[in-house]
């Protein structure tokens, strides 16, 4: 198995790993919010505590729409990997789907960045909390350097590109 | 393109067809007919070289400078 098979395969997982969650969250909202006085669902989601209030709902809506983009940033990168595998790397096609990717997830990690923020900024109560290890901060930070990364790779192949049709149009 | 290609002219005064010349300076037809309708955006010295042996003739007899081209293409 070559490194091209590999990563498809690995976007591959992941991609299928997060359909269930893009498929079932907003009808387990929906259900919660139907039935307040469920027992089956255990949320574990912020202002949530003392049953679904309208907080919460924005917290899963906000959730779910930065969610949405990091899952559109999987598909466009499972797209890319597809092409990979296809051996067309200096293609437009290949230029178009790494500037999707690198547009959903700087576009998710900065959303998110804004939505942590906020959400810590609204739930401050006098204390400061310290992660030590791998935070939600420094996960969020890698995502918007993979973003940007993306969009500087889109960049490069289509000036590869560009050089390439160059190359083919030298007789 | 401000660069013209007049290889059918010559071509046509030497009495030689594009498959020979390709032959001859060791192109494929294809890159031949990407020189010759002028699609192309580079040539090799040692492809020019090649034409010229070829056809006996000059660079300048294969290639012109046309700035009228260059200013509709500038439109």
């Amino acid at each position: 198995m070559n490194l091209n098979t590999f990563f498809k395969r690995l976007i591959d997982l992941a991609f299928y790993l997060m359909v269930p969650i893009v498929v079932f969250f907003p009808g387990t909202i929906l259900y919660v919010l139907m039935f307040p006085e469920q027992t089956i669902i255990n949320l574990n989601i912020p202002y949530a505590e003392n049953g679904f209030s309208g907080k919460a709902l924005l917290f899963s809506m906000g959730f779910f729409a930065l969610f949405l983009l990091f899952f559109a940033g999987l598909y466009q990168l499972r797209k890319f990997a597809g092409l990979l595998l296809k051996n067309k790397l200096f293609s437009q096609e290949v230029v178009k789907r790494t500037h999707k990717t690198g547009t959903f997830f700087t576009a998710c990690a900065l959303g998110s960045l804004i939505f942590i923020g906020l959400n810590a900024l609204f739930s401050y109560e006098g204390k400061i909390s310290v992660t030590f290890g791998t935070s939600n901060f420094s996960l969020l930070l890698f995502l918007l350097i993979v973003g940007v990364l993306f969009l500087l790779l889109s960049d490069a192949f289509a000036r590869a590109l560009k050089l390439k049709e160059e190359n083919d149009l030298t007789v | 393109m401000p660069i013209i290609i007049n290889l059918d002219q010559v071509l046509a005064d030497r009495k030689m067809k594009s498959k020979e010349l390709a032959e001859i300076v060791g192109i494929t037809e294809a890159n031949l007919s990407i020189l010759k309708s002028g699609k192309a955006k580079a040539v090799r010295f040692s492809t020019l070289e090649a034409i010229c042996e070829a056809l006996e003739c000059q660079p300048g007899d294969i290639l012109a400078f046309s700035s009228t081209n260059s200013f509709e293409e500038g439109q």
